[in-house]
């Protein structure tokens, strides 16, 4: 990679990690359907690592992580019983669905753009499934609280949802990433070089 | 050692590790991580702010053309509604002096008065269910310091919002009253209402709801009765309207619980007004007497403003009964 292609690297993502930051706390009635507010910032990290991979996924994961955290982070009980706006679960939760997302779909399927879709709502699945499972963890055993939202809710109002407006979101995030991404042509040379097999080849358009 | 790295399994077992011990560092009263945001809000609030007034400019560029003929069908109205309203300030004027006399020759207390408000825009918001904080743009540089204690947030009719969890330079973060987290010791709008205790509830945040627990035994809430602050517990001063009740459970005598509406309407906040005590203030001995007082407030850019006093009547404080405020803080 020489100089320019580094420096529209570097430029791009900077660009597009803060805006869809700052788009998605600042303005989240405008990214609403459904009564669900698109994970701007979760099918970002996931295109990145899919499209990408396992580097870009992991930066990408962590920068976005650490905005998470500072703008809206979340609150625990802490040791003196009050609530305490910790640091840090977004990154660890973002690092690990930027390499989860550079891993699915490595080998078994051509990486399409198409199929980045299917990658978000894995993702998104996965991501709020292990969410409210903790969530209801952290509650019961914190602060004995027993009751936690319904499974009805969870999947109807909660999952089913957020999956299809974070879908609806990724299609023009994917056109962005392909057409005025941070690679040339939406490839990462690196990446397609080591995957030069004819029937493991990434990011064939 | 370079075998060791090579590992890439290991690299991101102590990665997790470190971020975990990263995680329960910060959750640590008073730790120096808490201040590790500060050079992110060096960069990224100027940058935030950008977005926010683009964002905020091109809103009133679609509202003015969409809006036009309404806007001028009210522009009609609201000149006749002004003719009416000049006579009427002329009338309150006159009201107003009179009060001053009577303030003075009673020696009423203002609602509040022990208190410096600041006005602040709300910049971000919630962006799932768990990362549910609310940043507003006033920190440390105008005053506000939560290593000093935490601060009670209002709307603009002085309705309870929340509390000042974090500050940084030019943010604080704020935990809004529908978070699970948030708890805060209330008493029922009545001559010796009772005491009771409002928090959030993960199961009733989605409906704009709250939970209101330890109500005493013997206590019947009714829908519609109104819950302002109890001022115990010291964080809180008593008298800021919280909600009112939108249904009572005494399926089980020995947990009475009720649900109550609160009459800040967080998603539709764009300002909030934090509550800052002066110094020589005991915000226990704080007591919201006079409903028709007004405060100075400043707003963000500093000048002075004249806001509204809350509506209600806060009565005196009688009661038997005491709960204590968010966990931790009662103490």
């Amino acid at each position: 990679m020489n100089k320019k292609e580094r420096a529209r690297q570097i430029i791009l993502y900077a660009v597009y990690i803060t805006s869809v930051c700052c788009l998605q706390v600042t303005f989240p009635h405008v990214f609403g359907f459904f009564g669900r507010t698109c994970d701007l910032m979760l099918v970002f990290v996931v295109l990145s690592g899919y499209l990408f991979g396992t580097i870009d996924g992991i930066v990408v994961g962590l920068l976005v992580g650490m905005l998470r955290d500072y703008f809206s982070g979340p609150v625990i009980t802490g040791m003196n019983n009050a609530p305490v706006a910790v640091l840090g679960i977004g990154l660890l939760a973002f690092l690990y669905v930027g390499i989860l997302s550079s891993i699915l779909f490595r080998t078994r399927f051509r990486r399409k753009y198409t199929l980045g879709l299917v990658q978000v709502a894995m993702v998104s699945a996965m991501y709020y499934s292990l969410g409210h499972i903790l969530s209801w963890l952290y509650l019961k055993m914190s602060r004995n609280i027993a009751s936690y939202h319904s499974i009805r809710y969870i999947l109807l109002s909660s999952i089913f949802p957020q999956i299809l407006v974070n879908v609806i979101a990724a299609i023009p995030i994917l056109l962005l990433l392909r057409f005025v991404g941070p690679y040339k042509k939406g490839i990462k040379s690196g990446l397609v070089d080591g995957y030069s097999v004819e029937d493991r080849r990434w990011q064939k358009i | 050692m370079r075998r060791l790295f090579d590992n890439k399994l290991l690299v991101l077992a102590l990665a997790t590790l470190l971020l975990i011990a990263f995680i329960v560092l910060s959750a640590i009263p008073g730790s120096p991580l808490s201040g590790a945001t500060k050079p992110i809000s060096i960069i990224v609030d100027p940058i935030q702010s950008v977005f926010q007034k683009i964002g905020t400019k091109i809103s009133d560029f679609y509202s003015a053309i969409a809006e036009g003929m309404e806007i001028r069908k009210e522009n009609e109205e609201l000149r006749a509604e002004i003719a009416e309203l000049e006579y009427e300030v002329q009338q309150g004027e006159e009201a107003r002096i009179r009060w001053e006399e009577l303030k003075s020759a009673f020696s009423i207390q203002d609602s509040f008065e022990n208190y410096h408000i600041h006005g602040a825009s709300v910049l971000t918001r919630e962006a799932d269910e768990w990362f549910s904080v609310i940043r507003v743009n006033v920190g440390t540089d105008s005053g506000i310091d939560s290593s000093t204690g935490s601060y009670a947030v209002v709307d603009a009719r002085m309705n309870l919002v929340g509390r000042v969890m974090t500050t940084d330079k030019d943010s604080s973060k704020i935990l809004p009253l529908l978070h699970e987290g948030f708890t805060v010791s209330a008493k029922v709008n009545e001559v010796n209402g009772a005491t009771v205790l409002v928090s959030g509830d993960i199961t009733l945040k989605s409906e704009g709801l709250c939970v209101v627990t330890r109500i005493p035994s013997n206590i019947i809430l009714k829908p519609g009765q109104e819950l302002v602050t109890s001022g115990e517990g010291g964080l809180f001063p008593a008298g800021i309207p919280i909600g009112v009740i939108e249904s009572f459970d005494d399926s089980d005598p020995n947990d009475l619980k009720a649900t109550l509406r609160p009459y800040a309407v967080i998603s539709d906040i764009k300002d909030v007004f934090i509550m800052v005590p002066n110094e020589d203030t005991d915000p226990t001995q704080e007591s919201a007497k006079d409903p028709t007082s007004s405060e100075m407030v400043e707003d963000p850019s500093g000048t002075s403003l004249e806001t509204a006093a809350p509506e209600t009547t806060p009565s005196s404080e009688t009661s038997a009964d005491t709960a204590p405020e968010t966990p931790g803080e009662a103490a």
